[in-house]
């Protein structure tokens, strides 16, 4: 009698789990229908996987395109999944073998997938006439189809401008719509508005060229340098006009004192902020792209009005002779499951209303050639027309489809924050250069191997 | 006898049944991934095309990799600093903790709860706290620098120092801590510390396993305070400091978290550890081959470095 007794509060455990177990089989959470990315269709409709790196208002226009694909037609379904770093998430699904439909990328890793085959050609649109060379600005074209096949599809173009701070220009008793055009007059007039404080610190900056440090490496593009030589698939690193470029750079923290600088930079808030240093009023002029006027609009309205966009000065003094552009873009990695309805996605995002609502809700310019009145007329970027100008520019330079890329920026980077430290500009650049070759000779001689090992 | 031997191979058929799971979890888990990882070391490999052999051309390109060279010595150095400092802070913590005290579980308690917050959230807060200009930290410690900036000036200045002394100690200032490349490495050193509550913890269940009897000897032959510490608790101890030391060398080999966050391996490569450049050289430059000759690179160190440790115990710890 006392076993049997001594067996019920196992018995009572066990029913207990049961009907846990069974409650959460029938009403327990399960994936919602079309959350489902596994590509089975679902209510009739293919679902095709998107995996995009926009967060905030940006995501949102790319939502909206999307909402806009989904509402056109009843046959597939594209499912958005935002995630930061999607080229590594991406790359590892590929060669886990289970990449999304489409995926997000930009200019540095588009080497790293061409080199490795990552990517799957976009030859059907070509070959059906839905976009063609001349569609896009010859740059643009050039990071889509590195070697003429076309990889990808330019989602937001994005070129460099000077922002400057207008009321603190007046203040410092320079004309507030007069920018400078060279890098000589840049310097002067950042000395002119920079302050110190009393104790000696700085309250306020003219320019500082690590703010934002995102183009240190190609720094040395406003100084007349031609980073990479398509022909020869040379980095140039040392060139004389990079030497001047970083000898320009590490000027900064010697006139400013290193340590002061050190510490006023270290009062700077996040970029996306009221705190950006440019937005509080730290910073006067500032390299930006063309997104940063829908941030300065969020971040901080009393600017508005306030400052003014103009080509970024170069070492020669003339204006759009030199600039960065990158894109980001959308691609469909090897190994996606449904290529072919991922094309059709690509051929409706790419669509001259598609885009443009996409860029104009992200203050961008247009990736295509031809622009609609409405384009400009809708844009509420107020320096739009100047933004779009500059994508046809002449002198724009991009990061090359070489895999080496990503170790290249790395390198320079290194380089730039060794002469920030003091160190000898001509000695560490002749250095990085000398790395640079090492890596590029030890690739080629690779790239030949894996020529060998490939069946005929 | 053919009996007992064939129950024999049957229990071991049985056992191996049972156990089965384990063996092909190792197998599938660590033994196949191990090889691979080992075959791709002597190869070009990007995840992304096939391998290409290259031989032992992975190893000896380490040996000019001023990165590779840069984290191996950092990591060198954390391990080395750390590594003991860790150890004798737990230890000093413990004996405290130990104390006879009313509120000894508060202060137990305080002292482990670090350990349960996430490493990046630690991080994030410490990048905040230990801002030049924003921070707590800086900004409790500004007045004490003047003073003491103050003071060490006056001394230079009675010793006839250069003038470039006595205004650099007149105006000393709180460090930049993780901008400062002399000092971002110190930082994260002294940050380590922050997370031992559980070595504490070790220490401390080791510090209730000496023997009362031991000390109530030592009691009787005059050993008291600093003797009884040396030649009771410290003895005594060993196996829980061998223990902990092990343990710390091989996280201290493994540290990524923390700097990753905080410093993301600068300014320059002041912080770039081992495991962060492994991990940036396989999966942001699609270097797998090399990252793998790392990989093995590391666990050869860690090895190494367990053995001597192992080697030197036959010494210094004493079991009962």
């Amino acid at each position: 009698m006392t076993v049997q007794w001594a067996k019920w509060p196992s018995r009572i455990t066990a029913v207990a789990i049961a009907i846990a177990a069974a409650y959460l089989l029938i009403f327990g959470p399960r994936p919602d229908s079309y959350h489902r990315a596994d590509g089975s269709k679902i209510r009739g409709r293919l679902v095709v996987s998107f995996w995009e790196s926009w967060t905030g208002f940006e995501a949102r226009a790319m939502e909206g395109v999307v909402n806009r694909f989904n509402r056109s037609q009843s046959k597939i379904y594209v499912h958005v999944v935002e995630m930061s770093n999607p080229i590594t998430k991406s790359l590892i699904s590929i060669a886990g073998g289970d990449p999304p439909d489409i995926m997000a990328l930009w200019s540095q890793p588009m080497g790293q997938f061409m080199a490795n085959n990552a990517l799957v050609p976009l030859t059907p649109l070509v070959r059906s006439g839905v976009v063609r060379r001349g569609s896009f600005p010859g740059w643009i074209w050039r990071l889509c189809a590195p070697h003429g096949v076309l990889l990808t599809l330019p989602a937001t173009p994005e070129t460099n401008a000077l922002f400057w701070n207008k009321i603190l220009f007046a203040r410092a008793g320079l004309n507030p719509n007069k920018p400078p055009r060279s890098i000589k007059q840049l310097d002067q007039m950042a000395a002119r508005l920079t302050v110190f404080g009393r104790d000696g610190r700085i309250k306020q900056a003219g320019f500082l060229p690590n703010q934002p440090d995102w183009w240190t490496a190609q720094w040395s593009v406003w100084f007349g340098n031609q980073l990479y030589d398509h022909h020869t698939r040379y980095f140039n690193i040392d060139t004389p006009q990079a030497i001047a470029a970083y000898r320009w750079y590490a000027s900064w923290p010697k006139k400013l004192g290193r340590n002061r600088l050190k510490l006023f930079e270290s009062g700077f808030g996040q970029f996306a902020s009221a705190n950006n240093p440019f937005m509080d009023g730290k910073v006067a002029m500032v390299m930006q792209g063309t997104y940063f006027v829908q941030f300065i609009q969020r971040y901080n309205k009393q600017l508005i009005g306030h400052y003014g966009v103009a080509p970024f000065p170069t070492a020669t003094g003339s204006p759009r002779s030199a600039n960065w552009g990158d894109c980001d873009m959308w691609g469909i990695p090897r190994g996606a499951r449904h290529v072919k309805a991922a094309m059709k996605v690509l051929a409706f995002f790419i669509q001259q209303r598609n885009i443009e609502f996409l860029n104009e809700k992200q203050f961008k310019a247009s990736p295509l050639l031809k622009i609609s009145h409405q384009f400009y007329k809708k844009n509420r970027n107020p320096f739009i027309h100047e933004f779009q100008r500059e994508m046809t520019s002449p002198g724009i330079q991009t990061n090359p489809a070489n895999p080496m890329v990503a170790r290249v920026n790395t390198e320079i980077l290194l380089a730039a924050s060794r002469v920030w430290g003091g160190e000898s500009v001509a000695a560490t650049f002749r250095h990085a250069q000398d790395m640079v070759d090492r890596w590029q000779r030890d690739e080629r001689g690779l790239d030949l191997r894996a020529q060998m090992h490939k069946p005929q | 006898m053919s009996a007992n031997s064939r129950i024999t191979w049957r229990q071991q058929l049985i056992g191996l049944a049972f156990a089965s799971p384990f063996i092909v979890g190792v197998a599938l888990l660590l033994v196949i991934p191990l090889s691979l990882s080992f075959y791709y070391s002597f190869c070009h490999y990007t995840m992304l095309t096939p391998p290409i052999w290259v031989g032992t051309k992975n190893y000896t390109q380490l040996l000019s990799d001023h990165a590779f060279l840069r984290s191996l010595f950092n990591t060198c150095l954390f391990s080395v600093i750390s590594v003991p400092l860790a150890l004798a802070w737990s230890f000093l913590l413990a004996l405290l903790l130990n104390a006879p005290n009313r509120l000894r579980n508060v202060y137990r308690t305080i002292v482990f709860l670090p350990s349960l917050l996430p490493l990046v959230a630690t991080a994030v807060i410490w990048r905040w706290m230990l801002s030049p200009m924003h921070g707590p930290v800086n900004f409790f410690l500004q007045f004490p620098c003047h003073w003491v900036g103050g003071i060490l000036s006056q001394i230079a200045l009675a010793f006839h120092a250069s003038p470039a002394t006595v205004h650099t100690l007149r105006h000393l200032k709180p460090p930049l801590w993780l901008a400062d490349g002399k000092w971002a490495m110190t930082t994260i050193i002294l940050l380590s510390l922050w997370g031992v509550g559980q070595t504490v913890i070790i220490f401390l269940a080791g510090l209730d396993d000496v023997p009362l009897e031991l000390y109530e000897s030592a009691a009787l032959d005059g050993a008291m305070g600093w003797r009884r510490l040396r030649y009771v608790t410290l003895p005594m101890l060993t196996p829980v400091i061998f223990f902990n030391l092990v343990i710390g060398i091989i996280a201290s080999w493994q540290i990524f978290d923390l700097p990753y966050v905080m410093t993301h391996g600068g300014p320059g490569r002041a912080t770039l550890f081992y495991s962060m450049y492994l991990f940036e050289a396989g999966f942001q430059q699609l270097r797998m081959g090399a990252a793998c000759a790392m990989a093995w690179v590391q666990l050869i160190i860690i090895l190494l470095l367990t053995t001597i440790a192992f080697w030197s115990a036959r010494k210094w710890v004493h079991y009962r």
